[in-house]
């Protein structure tokens, strides 16, 4: 059996296949295409001198039920890479089988990471510049965002290649994962928590006058805590969807309980 | 009116296929209202209307096999009826959500569709051939260009004067109340964000972003700051080694206690 040795151009072929992950996805096997494509160029290499009945085994392999969060496809990949290269399709029950096992941990570690965590946070901080006019935040939110993900995606499959499943374990296995994770959830509470006088406002109209006496509702609460109704409307959606009510529901009793109250005159 | 709609159904064109690829997040509404807003030559417009909206849809995502309302079509048409109707933010965000709503029905109609091809390239592996079977793979990524282009090409050139007429016949009390609702929404993207980011443990720290920026008025970038600096002394006090257990138990309960 001849060597075939993958290089760094490989993966790197890998890595810019991987930015078109998504172009199929269907209810069906969702990523499974996406994977072969990405994975494609060391399918080539490896088989290259196989008989077409290795190579379908290869193919039908690789288009098995996939789905995990894009970038983390990475690692996968980069460890698939380093297993086919040794073995071919000796190992064909030992991929599918890792696939299999590493796609749904690392779909709930990305997501919680990447886009329950990170994207809020770069798109935050970009609105809340667009939001006083600036059009820098767009800049800081897109640099800030592509760094960290395609960061993900570049260095997961040549990590993945050159540790194999270790990389994973040992990520996972002293909690800098879990750590990380703990950090960013802290600088997303905060950021959010700041957003919230800035961006939500509500202003109570309504005026009630005793005689020459006027009583300002919102210059009274704003003299004890600034921006608490914002704060209490958050908590309210929050408590909502907590207690499971869907967010067109509450986005459309929001709109309805405005234009109540913006009608007899107690917002404005 | 075609020249714009025709530039706002390509830009939309190229968001939709970056969020079935690269994923650089050329689709969120902070990038498409502003670009919407540059085509029709009110830039500042659609940056207020894209950064609300972002605010709104904050915390949807798809994640596994769900297909969320598509913030990029709801944003770019509702940048475009602001202000081509010149009601600005209000009509924009009250347009914006029933679209998104709309193509996200579309998009799963294509993500079955989809499949299709799929088959195909299962067809292809049966002679070997690794550039056929992978061929099909790009082929349904112009029907998910698609199904976004359409509605904003459409939704421009035609429905603009229906909401420019539906507009001016509403009464007064309405559109206040959609200009205050307005004002709220982005509480309904930070709610849904926290019910996604909160912990027992570290649920405190909205609290004193809140108190920076409300009682401080510290900006957003100076709250980011501050926050990358407490969670390193977050993680640096949690995870000292050698610390005596009772210890922890006792700062357990305390903790406990903030279950915002």
């Amino acid at each position: 059996m001849s060597e075939v040795k993958l290089t760094k151009k490989d993966l790197n072929a890998v890595f810019w296949r991987l930015q078109m992950l998504q172009s199929s996805w269907n209810y069906e096997r969702m990523q499974s295409l996406g994977y072969f494509y990405s994975f494609l160029p060391v399918l080539k290499k490896i088989y290259k001198d196989e008989s077409p009945e290795e190579r379908t085994k290869a193919i039908q392999r690789h288009l098995e039920f996939f789905n995990t969060m894009p970038s983390f496809t990475a690692p996968i990949l980069g460890i698939n890479a380093a297993l086919e290269e040794k073995q071919k399709n000796e190992v064909g029950s030992v991929v599918s089988a890792l696939k299999v096992g590493l796609m749904g941990p690392l779909a709930g570690l990305g997501d919680a990471i990447i886009w329950l965590t990170w994207r809020p946070i770069c798109f935050s901080i970009g609105a809340s510049f667009l939001a006083a006019g600036n059009p820098i935040g767009l800049l800081i939110a897109l640099v800030m965002f592509n760094v960290v993900n395609q960061g993900i995606r570049y260095y997961g499959i040549h990590m993945g290649y050159q540790q194999g499943v270790k990389f994973i374990e040992n990520a996972s296995d002293n909690r800098i994962v879990q750590r990380y994770t703990t950090m960013a959830t802290i600088l997303g509470l905060m950021i959010i928590g700041g957003l919230v006088p800035q961006m939500v406002r509500i202003n109570i109209a309504y005026v009630l006058e005793i005689g020459e006496l006027q009583v300002v509702f919102q210059d009274l609460l704003e003299g004890i805590i600034p921006a608490l109704l914002p704060l209490l409307a958050t908590f309210g959606v929050y408590t909502l969807v907590r207690r499971g009510m869907g967010t067109i529901k509450i986005l459309f009793g929001i709109i309805a309980i405005s234009i109540i109250l913006a009608g007899l005159g107690i917002l404005g | 009116m075609f020249g714009p709609a025709l530039l706002l159904a390509l830009y939309t064109a190229i968001a939709a296929a970056d969020g079935f690829t690269a994923q650089i997040q050329i689709g969120r509404p902070l990038v498409a209202g502003a670009v919407s807003g540059l085509i029709l030559g009110d830039f500042y417009q659609g940056m207020i209307i894209g950064a609300t909206l972002e605010l709104m849809w904050l915390g949807v995502v798809a994640i596994g096999a769900f297909v969320p309302p598509d913030a990029l079509t709801g944003t770019v048409v509702g940048t475009a009826v602001g202000i081509l109707t010149g009601q600005g933010a209000v009509a924009g965000i009250a347009i914006a959500i029933p679209v998104a709503v709309a193509v996200q029905q579309l998009d799963i109609m294509a993500r079955t569709f989809a499949v299709f091809f799929t088959h195909r390239a299962d067809k292809a592996a049966l002679t070997g051939d690794f550039d056929k079977a992978a061929r099909y793979h790009l082929m349904n990524l112009p029907i998910f260009m698609l199904t976004r282009a359409i509605p904003v090409f459409l939704a421009v050139l035609i429905g603009v004067e229906y909401v420019e007429a539906l507009f001016g016949a509403m009464p007064a009390f309405i559109l206040d109340g959609l200009r205050v609702s307005g004002n709220i929404l982005p509480a309904l993207g930070f709610g849904l964000l926290l019910t996604l980011l909160m912990d027992k443990r570290i649920g405190i720290f909205f609290l004193m972003g809140f108190v920076l920026s409300a009682y401080l008025g510290i900006p957003t970038m100076g709250i980011a700051i501050i926050g990358v600096i407490s969670a390193f002394l977050y993680d640096r006090l949690s995870n000292q080694e050698g610390r005596a257990p009772a210890a922890a138990a006792d700062e357990k309960d305390a903790e406990g206690r903030y279950d915002l």
